[in-house]
Parts: C-alpha cells; sequence; structure tokens
C-alpha cells in the first residue's frame, strides 16, 4: 500500500519524477521516508480502535507540549465577522485532533467557542477592546493558551464615490454619515473636505451638507467617535468634472469655421482697401485659366485607373457618412440595442435570442428592425454602425491633416523663407518632434489629455506635421531661387506679399499629394487608438468595432461579420486615400508619368 | 561645404536634439496626473501617508524642478534609470531593460532587413515594368498592405495560423518547440533548442511586421526608380548598347536608392510604433508591449526610460543616414 501511495505521490509530483537524472532513484527513497513519517501517527489518529489510542498515549508522552498562538492583536470594523486566527499553533499533533477553546468576555455575556479547527469566526455586539482567550487542548489532555486583543472600532460610512458635472449636476451635495454603525454608540461625527493639501471645510453631525466651490478632485472624510472613545475614520473621493471647454464643445467650429471666416474677412478687407470690387475682370480671367488647367489635369487622373476607382470609393464613403441615417437599418444604432432575450421556460439555459446575432435579413421579433450583418455583443446593429463609422473616420482624417498642414505649412515656409536663424531653430523643432517617437507620444497623451474625441483629432494632427514641414521647407528652397522672386523683391514687394501670391501657389500643389497620404495616416492612427481603448468610447467608430469584436472573441466564434465590416472599411478607406494620393502626385509632378 | 564642417554640424545638432529630448523627456513625465505614489501603494492602507512622503522622497517628486532635472541628467549619464513603480516593483529599471529590448531589436532587426530585401526587390520589378499589368498589380497589392492597419492584419494571422490552425503559438516570446509536446523551460533548453523556439515564436510577428513595412520600401523604390529611369543618362546608356540588367544595376539603382536610405532611417520612429501594434497582438514580449504596461500602470520612471531609448535611437539612426547619405551622394548640401 505505502509503495503505492508513494508512486502516486511521486507521480504527482510530476517534475521531480520524471527528471531523467541519476538522482531519481535516491529521490524516490527520500519520499517514502517522508510519507512515512507523516502518515504513520496521522493514520493513528483517524483510526477509533481504543487499543491503537493507548499505544499512542504512551509514544507520544514523550514529546512536547503544545504552544497556543492565537496570532497578532488586531482591529475590526464594528458589524465585521473577527476572524480568529491560530493557525500558527504549534504541537505535535498539528494535523488533527487539538481542540480550540476561545473565550471571549462580550458585553457582560461570557462566550466559548469551541472548535477542532484552528480558524474561528465572532461577530462582537458593541465597540471596545476585547481580550480573548485561547486555550489549546491536545489529544492526551495537555493544554496551552495564549490571548489575543481585539479592538472593535464603529465602522464610519459615507457612500461611495461621486462624480459631478459642472452645469449639469447641482453642486451642493448632503453626505449621510447616519449609517455608521454602531448607530446608538456614536457621540460624534466629524467632517472634513480637502482638496490635495488644502482644507476646504469641516463640520458635524450625521448630515452634512457641502456646496463645491469649483472643479477637482475632493476627499471627504468622516471620522466617528463611539461613547467609549474608539474612532474610524473613512474617506470618499468627490470628483468634480469642469464644463467642457469651449475648444472642446465646438470644436469642429473652431477648427474649421474660425480659420475660414478669418482668410474670408482677410480677403474682403483687401479687396476694399484696394477699392476694387468684390469680382473684378482678372478674377474672371483667372478662374478661366484655372478651370482649363483643371480640366486638363483631370484628363490625365481619369486615365490613371487605380487613382479613378480610388476616388470612386471616396466617393462612395463620403455618401456614406453624409446619408447614414438613411443607408443604417437601425436609428441611432449605438443607443438602440437588441435585448437579450431569456427563454421563460428555462431560465437558466441559453437565452431565446443570443447577443452577438448572426447576420440575418429577417426582421427581428422584438424591435422590429433588420440586422443583415448580425449585432454585436451588447445587440447593437453592426451594418448600421459601420454607415455612422465612416463619419468619424472621415472627420479625424480630414481635420488632423488639416491641423498638421498648417502646422506644417507655417513652420516649412518660415524656415524655407527666411532662412539662416529662423530656419536652424524651426528646423531643429522638427527635428525634434520628428525623432520623438510619435508612437508612445500619442498613448502618453491620450493618457494625459482624456478620452474626448477632439483630442483624438488635436493628438494625431500634432504628431504628423514634421513631414509637412520638411516637404514644404525644401520645395520653398527651390521656388526662391527662380527668377520672378528675385524680381519682386527689387520692385519692393514685402515678404508677405510674396509668400501670398508667388510662393504659396507654387508650393501647395506639390505638397497636395503628400496631405492626402497624411488623410491615410490619420485614419489608421484613430483606428489604432480606438482598438486599443484610448479613443472616445461615445463615438462610433471602426476601430472600437474591431476592438469590441476582438475582445468578445468574434474570431473564435466565427462571426466574421463582425470583424470584416470594420476592417474591410478601414482598408477600403486608406487605401482610397493613398490611390488618390499617388494618382494626384502623378497628375501634378509630370515627370513621374510614363513618356 | 567640406565633409568635415558637415559632421561637425551634424554632431551639434545631434548634442541639442538629444539634449532637446531630456528635458523634454522630463516634463512631459511631470505634467502626467497620478505619479509613482499612486500605484505602490493601495489606497487607505494604514500609515499610507507616510509611505507616499517616503516613496516621494525617494523619486525625488519633492525637489525644485531644475534640481531634479539636474539629478535626472545625472541619472541618464550613468544609467540609472531609477525604480520601477509597476513593472517590476521597486525594482532597478536597468536590470529589467535588457531582455524586451533583446526581444525588441531580434523581431525589428530581422523583420526591417527582409522588408527592405523584399519592398526594394518588388519596388524594382514594378519601376522597371512601369504602366504594365505586373506594376499594376504590384502596386496594388503593396498600397493594399499599406493601408491596412498593422494591427487588423495581425490579428487575422494570430487568429487563423495560431488560432484555427495551431501552426504556431498564441503568445509569448519563447517557450514552445515545434513539434515537442512537453518543452523544458527556457532555462533548461540547450542552445539549439532556445534558438528553435525563438525562432518559432518570431514567425508570425516577423511575417506580419515585414509584410507592413515592406510594402513602404516598394512604394518609395518604385517611385524613386521610374524618377531615375526618365533621365537621360539612363537613355544614354541605353544607346550604348548596355543590358537591361546593367543599366538597371550599375546605372539607376545606384541613384535610386538614395531615398530609400533617408526613408529607412526616418521611418524608424514609424516603425517602433508599428512595433508596438505587432508587440501587442502577438503579447510579445518587448519594448512595445512594455510601453503598453507602463502606461496602463501609471509607472513613469519606467515609461519615461523607454520613451528616452526610443528616441535616442531614432535620433542616432538619423544621424547615420545623415553621415551614409553624405558618402553616397557627395552633390549633398544641407
Amino acid at each position: 500500500m505505502i509503495s503505492n501511495l508513494t508512486m502516486r505521490i511521486g507521480y504527482n509530483k510530476g517534475p521531480i519524477a520524471d527528471s531523467h537524472s541519476n538522482s531519481a532513484s535516491a529521490v524516490r527513497i527520500a519520499l517514502l521516508v517522508v510519507v512515512m513519517m507523516t502518515l504513520v501517527p496521522s493514520l493513528g489518529f483517524l483510526s477509533v480502535s481504543p487499543g491503537i489510542e493507548s499505544s499512542h498515549a504512551s509514544v507520544c508522552s514523550a514529546m512536547a507540549d503544545p504552544v497556543a498562538n492565537a496570532g497578532a492583536d488586531h482591529t475590526e470594523w464594528y458589524g465585521n465577522l473577527t476572524r480568529l486566527n491560530a493557525t500558527l499553533t504549534t504541537s505535535d499533533y498539528r494535523l488533527s485532533g487539538l481542540t480550540y477553546n476561545w473565550t471571549i468576555e462580550d458585553n457582560g455575556t461570557h462566550n466559548i467557542l469551541s472548535a477542532g479547527v484552528p480558524v474561528s469566526q465572532y461577530s462582537f455586539s458593541t465597540t471596545g477592546i476585547f481580550t480573548v482567550n485561547l486555550t489549546v487542548t491536545d489529544p492526551v489532555n495537555r493544554t496551552s493558551s495564549d490571548k489575543v486583543v481585539i479592538t472593535v472600532v464603529p465602522k464610519a460610512e459615507l457612500g461611495s464615490n461621486r462624480r459631478l458635472d459642472v452645469g449639469t449636476d447641482s453642486l451642493t451635495i448632503t453626505f449621510n454619515g447616519s449609517n455608521s454603525e454602531p448607530r446608538d454608540l456614536i457621540v460624534s461625527y466629524q467632517w472634513n473636505v480637502t482638496k490635495g493639501d488644502r482644507s476646504y471645510a469641516s463640520g458635524t453631525g450625521p448630515l452634512f451638507n457641502y456646496t463645491f466651490p469649483k472643479s477637482g478632485n475632493y476627499t471627504v472624510t468622516l471620522t466617528v467617535t463611539d461613547s467609549r472613545g474608539l474612532s474610524n475614520t473613512q474617506s470618499i473621493y468627490v470628483n468634480v468634472v469642469p464644463k467642457p471647454s469651449f475648444i472642446v464643445k465646438h470644436w469642429a467650429f473652431t477648427f474649421i469655421g474660425i480659420p475660414i471666416i478669418l482668410i474670408a474677412a482677410f480677403v474682403l478687407i483687401g479687396r476694399f482697401r484696394k477699392g476694387a470690387g468684390l469680382i473684378t475682370k482678372t478674377d474672371v480671367e483667372k478662374a478661366r485659366l484655372q478651370w482649363k488647367t483643371f480640366k486638363k489635369d483631370w484628363k490625365i487622373f481619369k486615365a490613371n485607373r487605380l487613382g479613378f476607382a480610388g476616388l470612386l470609393i471616396l466617393i462612395m464613403f463620403v455618401l456614406m457618412a453624409f446619408l447614414a441615417p438613411v443607408l443604417s437599418t437601425v436609428p441611432n444604432p449605438d443607443k438602440h440595442e437588441e435585448p437579450r432575450v431569456e427563454n421563460p421556460l428555462d431560465p437558466t439555459g441559453p437565452p431565446l435570442q443570443a447577443n452577438p446575432l448572426p447576420p440575418s435579413l429577417k426582421k427581428s421579433i422584438y424591435t422590429n428592425w433588420t440586422h443583415p450583418l448580425g449585432t454585436d455583443h451588447k445587440g447593437q446593429d453592426v451594418y448600421s454602425l459601420t454607415m455612422y463609422g465612416a463619419r468619424a473616420s472621415l472627420i479625424v482624417g480630414l481635420v488632423a491633416t488639416a491641423i498638421s498642414v498648417i502646422l506644417g505649412t507655417l513652420i516649412g515656409l518660415g524656415a524655407g523663407y527666411f532662412g539662416k536663424i529662423t530656419d536652424e531653430v524651426l528646423m531643429r523643432v522638427t527635428d525634434f518632434f520628428l525623432v520623438l517617437p510619435w508612437f508612445p507620444l500619442m498613448i502618453v497623451m491620450m493618457a494625459i489629455l482624456g478620452q474626448k474625441f477632439i483630442w483624438v483629432v488635436v493628438v494625431i494632427g500634432i504628431t504628423s506635421w514634421p513631414s509637412t514641414a520638411r516637404v514644404v521647407r525644401s520645395q520653398v528652397l527651390t521656388v526662391k531661387e527662380r527668377q520672378f522672386i528675385v524680381r519682386a523683391q527689387a520692385v519692393g514687394a514685402s515678404d508677405s506679399h510674396i509668400i501670398r501670391t508667388h510662393i504659396l501657389p507654387n508650393v501647395l500643389p506639390l505638397i497636395f499629394a503628400n496631405t492626402v497620404l497624411l488623410i491615410a495616416i490619420a485614419i489608421f492612427s484613430e483606428s489604432f487608438l480606438d482598438f486599443f481603448g484610448l479613443g472616445d468610447p461615445g463615438v462610433i467608430s471602426w476601430g472600437s468595432m474591431l476592438e469590441s469584436a476582438y475582445e468578445q472573441g468574434a474570431f473564435k466564434a466565427g462571426h466574421w461579420a463582425w470583424i470584416g465590416a470594420p476592417g474591410l472599411a478601414i482598408v477600403s478607406m486608406v487605401l482610397a486615400f493613398s490611390l488618390v494620393g499617388y494618382a494626384v502626385d502623378d497628375v501634378l509632378n509630370p515627370k513621374l508619368r510614363r513618356r | 561645404m567640406d565633409m568635415r564642417s558637415y559632421m561637425a554640424r551634424k554632431t551639434i545638432y545631434l548634442v541639442v536634439t538629444l539634449f532637446a529630448i531630456i528635458v523634454f523627456n522630463f516634463f512631459l513625465f511631470r505634467v502626467l496626473p497620478g505619479g509613482p505614489e499612486a500605484v505602490l501603494v493601495p489606497k487607505g492602507g494604514a500609515g499610507s501617508a507616510v509611505i507616499k512622503e517616503l516613496i516621494r522622497a525617494k523619486f525625488h517628486l519633492d525637489d525644485p524642478l531644475p534640481e531634479q532635472l539636474l539629478i535626472y541628467i545625472q541619472q541618464i549619464f550613468t544609467l540609472d534609470f531609477g525604480l520601477s513603480a509597476s513593472r517590476w516593483k521597486g525594482e532597478s529599471i536597468t536590470t529589467g531593460l535588457p531582455t524586451p529590448i533583446i526581444n525588441t531589436v531580434l523581431l525589428v532587426g530581422i523583420g526591417t532587413a527582409m522588408a527592405i530585401w523584399l519592398g526594394v526587390s518588388l519596388g524594382r520589378f514594378a519601376a522597371w515594368r512601369r504602366g504594365k499589368p505586373a506594376d499594376t498589380v504590384g502596386m496594388a497589392f503593396a498600397l493594399t498592405f499599406y493601408s491596412m492597419p498593422t494591427f487588423l492584419f495581425a490579428l487575422v494571422m494570430l487568429m487563423l495560423f495560431a488560432g484555427e490552425l495551431r501552426w504556431f503559438p498564441l503568445a509569448h516570446a519563447y517557450g514552445e518547440i515545434p513539434f515537442v509536446r512537453n518543452p523544458p523551460t527556457y532555462e533548461n533548453m540547450s542552445i539549439f533548442e532556445k534558438i528553435a523556439s525563438r525562432l518559432y515564436h518570431l514567425v508570425l510577428p516577423v511575417i506580419a511586421f515585414t509584410i507592413e513595412v515592406m510594402a513602404e520600401y516598394a512604394l518609395i523604390m518604385r517611385n524613386s526608380l521610374t524618377d531615375v529611369l526618365t533621365e537621360d543618362y539612363i537613355v544614354t546608356a541605353r544607346a550604348k548598347g548596355l543590358s537591361n540588367k546593367a543599366i538597371l544595376r550599375d546605372h539607376a539603382m545606384r541613384n535610386a536608392m538614395l531615398p530609400v536610405v533617408t526613408v529607412a532611417a526616418i521611418s524608424i520612429g514609424w516603425v517602433l510604433g508599428g512595433d508596438i501594434m505587432v508587440e501587442l497582438v502577438f503579447s510579445y514580449e518587448g519594448l512595445g508591449l512594455l510601453t503598453w504596461d507602463a502606461v496602463n500602470l501609471r509607472d513613469f520612471p519606467l515609461l519615461q526610460a523607454i520613451f528616452l531609448i526610443m528616441a535616442i535611437v531614432v535620433l542616432i539612426a538619423n544621424f547615420l543616414a545623415d553621415i551614409i547619405y553624405m558618402f553616397l551622394d557627395p552633390r549633398v548640401k544641407v
């Protein structure tokens, strides 16, 4: 029997027994000895035969007395079960046979907890400092005792952490401490409101009113003291969120509207100062020439089949973004969820209507909507989410690129045109941003700024401008050496005039291709940020759809539409922008064309 | 401008940018919300205020900022990046960093080498057949992978080859060996087993990484070569009766490779970004995964060290590219 046991234990201790070293047999013998030493005495206790019991008493009388250990003194909340732990007690009979008696004087009553296991639990009926005695008795009636001091303090209770939005929530909060236990013994309540190192307010009484003056992270602390002088302090955090700033609220207007208004104002003021009409003959002539060039370019562009295909895809996506409410089968797909319906006959069994749903063209019997590509884990319609997702991608692509192009063009123009020390400084700044690892930077900035859609746009914009700045600078350097610039300078034209009328028109077409490629990269980055959970959770985007599909194991479940729809959408949108970008490059840089 | 002053200037730029990066790095992680004391000390524990004080003192967080900056610079030059606040609780970052760096260098090194080789080959193939169906197909292929987010491609590969078919391991940088049911732990492997295990785990991440990066090189190579092939000296070479191979190898490729060198250096920053995606998807224990963990755990000392290392790598790569470029193309002007 013992060899059988040894083999089982040997098998359990896999690595030792399976190792093919020479010491395997030695290990086996050592194990055998250990098993015998531990099993023999305990087997004796398990048997009920009195003969063996007496024989053991004589054997064990030579052994040591037990040493009781009641554990460390500690503090416990009122109302909690106090854990009495004597596992550190040492005895020759550790495995079984010891009796643990806990003597507790509690509020005049004398309780004795008796157990065969070292751990017991007790709930004190009042607060105070209690001494609990432990007596350990072993099977041969030798005893040992120890004591532990348990301080039972009242429990301050002031609710959970709160989050308040300035402007939408009332900032006057009543904190309720009257749920602190034991209610009848608590004599004083002390409230404190702090923010950082500064104390804002304090008060007494079970109820406490406070109006938060401004945004920030406050700590509200409640200290309760009972009639015995025992006290307990608990704190909660109150996060008062500031009103969204103007930029966060009206970011689209700030980043697109204001520049357009400014440019229009400048143009108009310039016209009126010159005393010319709004549209002069020169303007008409210019427009005619531009239209002619455009028609020529369009012919070349159309000949580039890949580029034309890209443009068609792009138009499709723009239509998708604008017509999302018409095209989708579910209005506001992020708000409407297909319910998960339990089987009324068997509530524990699989639900009748499970999320995610497989694709189906039939109308849902619950919500009367169709789900041509199925639903996701929350029951939201994948097809409609994909339609709406085009909006986020296009907005990020266009606005982030606008930020990046404006910044890059300004810096590139300044560096290239003014040269010398301006160039040095600006190019060092550019170099600096170029070598910053943009990806970790993006992650870190999103962590600082918080997950707002606007910050996704801004972060992508300001991490991608250095390449534009470089391209613009090199173009400005070549344009600057041309004859017409020298002539303009000779007749005394101002720098701003030269930049506006001579340099910009010659540089902008060349960076246009770069811009289109930047859009592709911006869309890319946005989907990445969303996929790794750094985007705005309140915005429908393809990246976050992919994230939830991945998290919910859509691959394993074979729910390909859930991954395929947003994945294909991202790929084709980025591809379309890239194709158009290369085609535009082809049109504007004639050298690249096949002769 | 002669070579020596050019190099001197570039070196000065290098030092200036390096200093700017150190300062930026220093301040960036001072403005982040939550610090090491918030990570290391559990909320509401007994005596937590005292421990927080001690930790703030340990990380020099209560000194005036300029003093902290000086301490920081001093620490960088003695390669002392401080103590990690999360990953290896309270341990030195300098001892913990080499393993992930080696893992990343393996992945990025093999991946980039393959990507440049394959990308240049594909670009050359397409450019030489410019305007023909082969060009269109090749470029459509390159553009498709260029447009595909790395994480998406990596994810599909992971799910297909590791999840469904079980040909490759699902995660980690080492641990499994092909055709071995119960591999020993990494420490107990023989050197061949170690190499086999590493390669086995590298296959999928390297393929995902290579195909993504390759597309970019293919596009640049194709553009640059089509540009060069329109030059007059190519016409001259053809008129001389040189073979196509000779024209391509001796005349066209030499000039066309120049932009590839520049882009190879500049794109290292992007390469590290793509690397984060690949490492995250394949749970490959490299610098990218470490960055991710550091951000999520608010481990600023560790983040700071990673950030600095990445920035310095990109900086040095750019510097080397400038120098190499000057030797390849003596016409270059700053």
